[in-house]
């Protein structure tokens, strides 16, 4: 049966991570698969691929007018294969000007949605697009798109809005299921968090293949490959390797405290559903 | 009517198109532009898209909220223009993918290149070709070649003929180069250039008025642009039959094109091509804020050639 398995989540929450333990599980094979050949492409706002399937340029085109073909787009593909696809995105789940959803559940199997300490998102973030913790901090805080001011070489325009509402977007909203998971706990427990999220995608239970496709895809080998022959993924304007440094709670050593108290302002309420705030307030 | 030539061929057009070049009344028309009623869907499509459909001899392109077109067997386009829409947009889409489809179906090669003419001696001696997907920097080069003196043969699409003596031309296309808001900084141009559609920071360098339409020109070298994450431009020569390769990747509306059964023909010019001029990749770092490099380096190449 076909259809779209969306791997959605805000930037630097572990998407990449999660497509190369899927990549892995699926293709089996000797050696760890390329970083540069992950499951999960082409991204959902890939403008090569839009191109090609609206036999349009993009660059010709409004917002709204990209905007309002994409679900088709989708659908289109969708239909055209025969396997499932797996496909990244960072757009926020919406409603789109004219009635249609973004993310067309005509085309939608089901979603795993990823979640991650946006105080570490702020970190790595800021890293990726190379600029300073508090600058991202108003990114994260603000209802913002990646935008259209600069060209966006590859890449549609993509609407997030802020880290919050980019959450409730897909977990709030009953066109298709969605699975959340926290990257703390695919960290502290990955066998079980990946195994609930490929039962929930529909493939079979290994553990053994499990096993290994962990095993390809740790922060070393992950590091490794990004050392020997680089990733497409990582922006020019990057301050650091993509894979740095993974873990989690690193945002204690980073931010400052207007920064922390900044975050949890905007997304307090979020934060603690997701075991990030206590109900005193204190961090965890 | 107006009367208008564009990619080589004689267009009557009921549309008004500035752009283009004006055509010669006493010959025939190639390509007529009308409007009228455009139907739904064609029968039996071999190829569907989400904005298109294709058979072997008609083409049917929806562009929602502008126009609806029609193209049969490369001689008729029909426009039906939607409620509410802009002249700017209905004449964007017709100039690009309309033609490219017309121009398929005539078993014509139109590239996604941008030319320009290429002098030896003071005379113009062929033309050079920027080829590469929509971003790649094929506009803002041939502009910037075309504000150091080179004369512009087209922008965005480039239509490929093989001559009687099996020697691959490139035709004129129209007095254009369509640009983004940070290249016409770049390169310094006036500010108030008129945007292609309302609301895009896309504008048009029209030049109609103010030079001659150049004869079709032999191909000399088509280098395709593309982003890389080197530090500075690299340019590597293309050999054997991987040019062919290069050159059917950057074929317009190759998603489509073969279902017009013209790509036999196609592929014949294309083999012809790869024959007679230099096919080169060339990579750039990303958001550059000069092109200068660039032009050297493809000059350089077409020089020493």
């Amino acid at each position: 049966m076909s259809g779209i398995y969306w791997l959605a989540s805000y930037p630097k929450s572990g998407n990449t991570w999660f497509r190369a333990v899927l990549s892995n599980f699926l293709r089996s094979s000797e050696q760890p698969v390329s970083i540069n050949d992950l499951e999960g492409g082409p991204i959902a706002t890939d403008q090569q691929w839009f191109n090609q399937l609206t036999g349009l340029d993009a660059g010709d085109l409004l917002v709204d007018e990209i905007d309002q073909l994409r679900p088709a787009v989708y659908e289109h593909a969708a239909a055209a294969s025969a396997e499932p696809l797996y496909l990244k995105i960072h757009d926020a789940c919406r409603r789109l000007a004219d009635g249609q959803w973004l993310v067309s559940a005509r085309a939608t199997r089901a979603a795993v949605y990823l979640v991650r300490n946006p105080l570490d998102v702020v970190v790595s973030y800021a890293h990726h697009r190379g600029i300073t913790p508090a600058e991202c901090v108003r990114v994260l805080n603000r209802a913002e798109a990646t935008g259209r001011g600069r060209m966006q070489l590859k890449q549609l325009p993509c609407y997030m809005g802020s880290w919050s509402e980019h959450v409730a977007s897909w977990l709030e909203q009953d066109l298709f299921p969605v699975l959340p998971l926290r990257y703390e706990d695919m960290l502290a427990a990955p066998e079980r968090c990946f195994a609930e999220a490929l039962q929930f995608l529909q493939l079979p239970h290994d553990s053994t293949r499990l096993a290994t496709a962990l095993r390809f895809s740790s922060l070393d080998e992950l590091q490794r490959q990004e050392q020997v022959c680089g990733f497409d993924e990582r922006p020019a304007a990057s301050s650091a390797a993509f894979f740095r440094s993974g873990r989690a709670g690193g945002w204690r050593d980073v931010l400052a405290a207007a920064d922390v108290d900044a975050i949890v302002q905007a997304h307090g309420p979020v934060m603690r559903r997701f075991g990030y705030l206590a109900d005193d307030g204190s961090l965890l | 009517m107006y009367c208008y030539q564009a990619y080589g061929l004689q267009v009557r057009s009921v549309i008004e198109c500035p752009e283009l070049w004006a055509g010669d009344p006493a010959l025939p028309a190639d390509l007529t532009v009308e409007l009228g009623p455009v139907p739904e869907a064609l029968d039996n499509p071999g190829k569907v898209g989400v904005t298109y459909q294709a058979t072997r001899n008609e083409f049917l392109l929806t562009a929602r909220g502008v126009a609806r077109y029609w193209v049969r067997h490369g001689t008729h386009v029909t426009v039906q223009r939607q409620d509410g829409s802009d002249d700017d947009s209905v004449r964007l889409f017709l100039l690009g993918l309309v033609f490219s489809a017309a121009l398929n179906q005539r078993g014509d090669a139109p590239l996604h290149a941008s030319a320009i003419v290429v002098e030896r001696d003071g005379l113009p001696a062929g033309a050079v070709l920027f080829a590469g997907d929509s971003g790649r920097g094929k506009s803002t080069l041939a502009a910037a070649f075309r504000q150091c003196g080179f004369v512009s043969l087209s922008d965005d699409i480039s239509v490929l003929r093989r001559q009687a003596d099996g020697k691959v031309f490139v035709y004129p296309a129209f007095a254009q180069i369509k640009l983004w808001q940070e290249s016409v900084q770049m390169l310094d141009l006036p500010d108030d250039l008129p945007a292609i559609r309302p609301n895009l920071r896309k504008y048009a360098m029209r030049f109609a008025g103010d030079s001659q339409m150049s004869p079709p020109l032999p191909v000399i070298a088509v280098y395709g642009l593309d982003v890389g994450k080197g530090a500075g431009v690299r340019l590597q020569p293309i050999e054997g039959f991987d040019k062919v390769k290069k050159l059917q990747d950057n074929i317009f509306g190759r998603q489509y094109a073969q279902v017009m059964g013209q790509h036999g023909r196609q592929f014949a010019a294309l083999l012809a091509l790869a024959q007679q001029a230099r096919v080169c990749a060339v990579e750039r770092p990303e958001g550059v804020p000069s092109v200068v490099e660039l032009m050297r380096a493809v000059q350089a190449d077409w020089e020493q050639s």
